[in-house]
């Protein structure tokens, strides 16, 4: 299996390994429009209504809040809107019974307190927090630091050149100039690296699809700055590509494709190029009217269109007055006016000082394309006409015919000692060649005609048939047989290779470098085609008479030496050589399960993933900042955070962590936890000692499965923060692994055994399904989306039933409870999120019987509360009792309390019924701590994305973001509308990157990543520490849980 | 910090002729993408508004024209700091029942 080793973890290898084979998809419902409205009109609007429920959603696209429908269908409940972009359906949450149970137990809470203005009325474009929000802080978030020590992401040079479809003509384009229509608006982050991004709706690239070259739809078109290397890969066929060092190519091995970064390919590696692909036949004719809008201002003056008598020029005379007469007169007028007529038709134009006309849709014959191709090979522009050098008297004779043919006015110059021109004396066709075809001058330059690749396929013949004439030889020697083509234009050779195929023929390309031929000013590039490739080629051509004379009987050609994967083919990688570079770099994310798309010479690439932020504004908020950012949560009405979550980027990278801890404990946080990978805290057990000393009570730490594959992040670096966490003796552990479909929901209760086994440091599991933000496709959501009560059912499965579906709690019941441990002890702290946001549970380690107990097997919680309900009025009236009436109602809840309690099932040795009444009867922060420490908290948490958003579950959020403008928001607004909060505010507050340079000279960007050595993997591996970590651990569920 | 506690912004208090919830909703959001837009918040149903933003980032002229197709008319202007308007954000100077209405 793959794994990030040698390098920054970027996670990216194991994630293409893991999603290889894909186990399970959820397939959607369809509904249509009708049925949508119908539902809607009947659906209940009060929150926790029966089904189908209205509710407000969020469009991915068009960012409209419309309304949504969550609705019943084959025992799931689906959330379906009608957007702008079309109808959307995502799955809301996977069992209907599960979500019926829960709902039961939703209850409100009015926050009376306030950041912002705003009603409310556009939720969730008011947070802040707005005066409808309905929960008070239960975790702060605080973003110490954008800064993150993992990786990265991998792009294109600006120059480097695609095969894109744009609005379905098919073009080879520089990524810069795609960049120029893209609108970049989004910033992206996962798992704390971003990036910024376009989602055109226009783009399609070339991908590999069961052997097939396919156009996908790019998804995404995402840039960064980069500074320093880019590599450039060459192969044995002469095909190159240049990207950054880390961009990954798809790799031929052992009949299987595997991915493997620029820096890591060798000489030998395998590549996977495009050998022929379908070409559409759609452009016939050039719209030199259209065309024209390109031209220079004042060769617009200069054109004149004929054929327009017919025209009402009226609405020009109030600009130029009388003239609109004389042209209506001599039937003819200039260009630049014409434009502004903004009428269309066929018409005929001319230019000043020529006689010669052109009709203005120009046709593109077979003819005009050979003419086009021998320009191309042996022609240059003057100031006013085209000449082509003609070596040979066949050209000369076919040129002079084509010419005339044409109906092009021309003549012959020739020079003692110098090849004969001929002379193309149109100025107008000039215009036609450098900018309705955009050939471009100087032969270092040359390209291919605009389009060529959507002409019809017997004009991309001709154009191939002049170049080879023009340009072209053939070799024949005693063994071998090829016809070639050279030029200096490495741009050209590319063109030709896509024209080729486009026909099916396949070519190779050797480089003759300028140091190697005397007086060279640029590399020659040799294309030549050999084997059966070239007896197709030549019996399609229209080759000269001095190219089929050296030809003779080609006789019969053995195939190309190369493995052919259906359009494909393999190539080795030859030469890997680097160059410096600085300025944009560009990626694609396409939509196709592969992630591949085809670029430069044809090479099969990976489209990226995650994405860095070298060159990007440096957000780190002050100490002061902080110290208010608490203040403002810690002082909502009437309740007021206690717990509070630092987070990143990764927060261990700043160096005056200690410090802001401690101000967490001076603004009176109980509770302060850390959201880290834990790597800094694994080569640091000091940094562990003084974040416990200074008040950390938890790390809320990354781990996402039991492999290095599934936990790409810290699986390596995992015993050592156990250790360094025991040594300490603290912070307490929260495992949190992010839950994903096909990827690790298979490990959900080897992650729960592993935390059991952990029990001494580990305070919980804390799952949190995926959260999709962005714009994802649909068979991407059905691939990785899961939700609770599908989590629920992989740990049931998982762990033989020792923790069922009906162990769990939804965490609006902690809201019920909180008012009757407000009654008794005064503390005063309501859960009370929407009821599908979440899921809780406490299981008990019975360690004499090796057995997991759930709470539900030994005590009725639900029942419990229930009854409380019951002597709510009785309870409230708790402090204002006597002592004796405290003492008869407290002995009484007590006693009840015994009969919801099952001493037969209850864990042995744990001492749970104390445990219970301590934390229930005193209720604070250190009781709390003590249930912890002898059980496993087992959570769960789905944060929403814009397919799933719901605003009535954001209206209820209880866990919050601090922003340093002042404003509380919650997680999923702060998040999925990052362009309004996240990612808009830290830029205000950003220091950009020189003036963080400035602020920190010793400061390097590379210093802040971790690099995972090979040395210390093997180490790790053979380590004791490693084996009491992962293998000689107990299963407790019936599971082999060796890593 | 990036941001000068003292720097000025401009709060405007509107009122508007032609509006309803999904266009003030869909407003507010292209106001609020613009980072030299602090606060906008536009209410389709009582047709009244208030957005504060960095004048040198965003003209009032370039604000109402955006805001055109919803016939503003500002009722009152104010001119506060950054630090001022943190201030005015946090969680204790805005009680409900006690808040500015």
């Amino acid at each position: 299996m793959e794994k990030s080793v040698g390098e920054v973890p970027s996670g990216e290898k194991e994630f293409n390994q893991l999603t290889r084979k894909v186990r399970d998809i959820l397939e959607f419902p369809e509904i249509s429009e009708e049925e949508f409205e119908s539902m809607l009109k009947s659906a209940s609007r009060a929150y926790g209504g029966p089904l189908p429920h209205k509710t407000y959603s969020l469009c991915p696209e068009t960012r409209k809040v419309v309304p949504a429908l969550i609705w019943e269908k084959d025992g799931k409940v689906w959330i379906t809107k009608k957007c702008p972009e079309g109808m959307i359906t995502d799955v809301y949450y996977e069992s209907v019974e599960q979500y019926h149970h829960f709902q039961k137990w939703k209850y409100d809470f009015k926050l009376m307190s306030a950041n912002v203005e705003g009603s409310g009325v556009n939720c969730p474009f008011d947070c802040g927090l707005c005066p409808r929000h309905r929960s008070h802080t239960n975790l702060l978030n605080i973003v110490l630091t954008n800064r993150c020590n993992l990786n990265c992401w991998y792009c294109l040079p600006r120059d480097e050149e695609i095969l894109f479809r744009i609005r379905g003509e098919t073009v080879i384009a520089r990524m810069e100039d795609v960049a120029k229509l893209i609108n970049f608006e989004h910033r992206v982050e996962i798992d704390g690296f971003s990036g910024e991004y376009g989602t055109p709706d226009f783009l399609e690239v070339l991908t590999f699809r069961e052997g097939k070259a396919e156009w996908v739809k790019v998804t995404k078109f995402l840039r960064r700055k980069h500074e320093g290397e880019v590599y450039r890969i060459r192969t044995h066929t002469g095909r190159v590509l240049r990207t950054t060092p880390e961009h990954k190519f798809i790799v031929y091995s052992n009949g299987g494709f595997v991915k493997k970064r620029a820096d890591e390919l060798s000489p030998g590696d395998e590549l996977v190029l495009l050998w022929n692909f379908e070409a559409e036949d759609n452009v016939q004719e050039i719209d030199l009217i259209e065309a024209f809008k390109e031209l220079p201002e004042e060769e617009k003056e200069k054109i004149y269109v004929r054929g327009i008598s017919d025209l009402d020029l009226s609405p020009l005379k109030a600009k130029y007055g009388d003239k609109i007469y004389q042209w209506k007169s001599r039937d003819s007028m200039p260009l630049k006016a014409f434009y502004e007529l903004g009428v269309s038709g066929t018409f005929r134009l001319g230019r000043d000082a020529t006689k010669h006309e052109l009709p203005s849709k120009l046709k593109i014959t077979p003819e005009f394309a050979k003419l086009v191709g021998y320009f191309i090979a042996d022609g240059h522009y003057t100031d006013k006409d085209l000449r082509i050098t003609v070596a040979h008297e066949d050209v000369e004779r076919e040129l002079t015919a084509i010419i005339e043919g044409l109906g092009l006015p021309h003549s012959a110059l020739e020079w003692e000692g110098k090849a004969k021109q001929i002379v193309i004396g149109s100025r107008l066709m000039r215009l036609v060649f450098k900018y309705a075809l955009g050939i471009p001058e100087k032969a270092e330059n040359k390209r291919l005609p605009k389009d060529f690749l959507r002409f019809p396929r017997e004009v991309r013949i001709a154009l191939l048939s002049g170049l080879f004439n023009g340009d072209g030889y053939v070799v024949r020697g005693e063994r071998h047989l090829n016809v070639g083509y050279a030029s200096v234009s490495r741009g050209l050779i590319r063109d030709i290779l896509y024209l080729l195929a486009s026909l099916g023929v396949f070519a190779r390309v050797y480089t003759v470098p300028k140091e190697k031929v005397s007086g060279a000013n640029h590399d020659l590039h040799k294309l030549y085609i050999a084997g059966q490739d070239m007896v197709k080629l030549v019996e399609m051509l229209e080759l000269r008479e001095g190219h089929r004379e050296r030809l003779g009987d080609v006789g019969e050609r053995k195939p190309v030496r190369t493995n052919r994967v259906g359009d494909f083919f393999i190539d080795t990688v030859e030469f890997i050589e680097t160059e410096e570079y600085s300025g944009y770099v560009y990626d694609l994310e396409v939509n196709a399960e592969e992630h591949a798309f085809v670029a430069g010479d044809g090479m099969l690439i990976s489209n990226c993933f995650f994405y860095a932020k070298e060159g990007q504004p440096i957000y780190e908020p002050t100490l002061e900042q902080i110290r208010m950012m608490l203040r403002n949560a810690k002082k909502e009405y009437p309740i007021g955070a206690n717990a509070v979550q630092f987070t990143g980027g990764e927060p261990t990278l700043r160096d005056d962590l200690i410090e802001i801890i401690k101000i967490a404990k001076e603004e009176g946080y109980d509770h302060v936890q850390l959201n880290t990978d834990g790597i800094k805290l694994a080569f640091d057990p000091e940094l562990v000692k003084e974040i416990r000393e200074a008040g950390t009570n938890t790390l809320y730490l990354s781990y996402d499965g039991m492999t290095p594959q599934t936990n790409w992040k810290n699986h390596w670096e995992i015993p050592l923060i156990f250790e360094n966490v025991r040594k300490a003796g603290g912070p307490g552990i929260v495992l949190v692994p992010t839950t994903i479909r096909n990827v690790n929901d298979h490990e959900l209760g080897a992650i729960i055994n592993f935390g059991l086994n952990h029990l001494d440091i580990v305070r919980g599991v804390n799952f949190q399904p995926i959260s999709q933000v962005g714009r994802v496709p649909k068979k991407e959501r059905q691939r990785f989306r899961i939700t609770i009560p599908g989590a629920i059912k992989r740990i049931e499965e998982q762990t033989n039933g020792a923790i069922a579906k009906d162990d769990w709690y939804p965490i609006p019941i902690a809201g019920h409870i909180a008012r009757f441990f407000e009654a008794f002890t005064g503390s005063r702290y309501y859960m009370t999120s929407h009821f599908a946001c979440g899921a809780a549970t406490y299981i008990f380690l019975d360690r004499e019987n090796k057995r997991v107990v759930p709470i539900s097997r030994f005590l009725d919680v639900e029942g419990f509360v229930e009854y409380l309900e019951s002597k709510a009025e009785e309870i409230e009236q708790w402090r204002r009792l006597g002592k004796l009436q405290k003492l008869k109602l407290g002995a009484e809840i007590f006693m009840k309390f015994r009969s919801f309690y099952d001493e037969k099932y209850a864990p042995k040795g744990v001492g749970v019924l104390e445990l219970i009444k301590n934390a229930f009867m005193h209720g604070n922060y250190d009781a709390l701590g003590q249930f912890h420490m002898n059980s496993l908290f087992l959570g769960m948490m789905h944060f929403m994305d814009e397919y799933n958003y719901d605003v009535e579950r954001v209206e209820r959020c209880v866990i919050h973001y601090a922003m340093p403008d002042g404003r509380i928001v919650p997680f999923c607004t702060f998040n999925v509308i990052p362009e309004l909060y996240r990612d808009k505010v830290q830029a205000q507050f950003s220091y950009t990157w020189d003036e963080w340079k400035a602020m920190h000279p010793d400061w390097d960007y590379k210093k802040d990543k971790y690099v995972r050595t090979k040395e210390f993997v093997e180490e790790m591996k053979n380590s004791e520490l490693y084996r009491k970590t992962y293998i000689d651990i107990e299963d407790y569920f019936g599971l082999n849980t060796k890593a | 910090m990036s941001v000068n506690p003292d720097k000025k912004l401009t709060k405007i208090i509107l009122k508007f002729e032609n509006v309803d919830w999904e266009t003030a909703t869909a407003k507010q959001y292209e106001l609020l993408k613009d980072t030299g837009v602090w606060r906008a918040f536009i209410n389709g149903y009582s047709k009244n508004g208030v957005v504060v933003f960095d004048e040198e980032k965003l003209s009032k002229e370039e604000l109402l024209e955006r805001l055109k197709e919803l016939k503003p008319e500002i009722v009152r202007e104010e001119h506060i700091t950054v630090e001022e308007l943190l201030e005015s954000s946090y969680s204790w100077n805005n009680i409900l029942g006690k808040m500015e209405s």
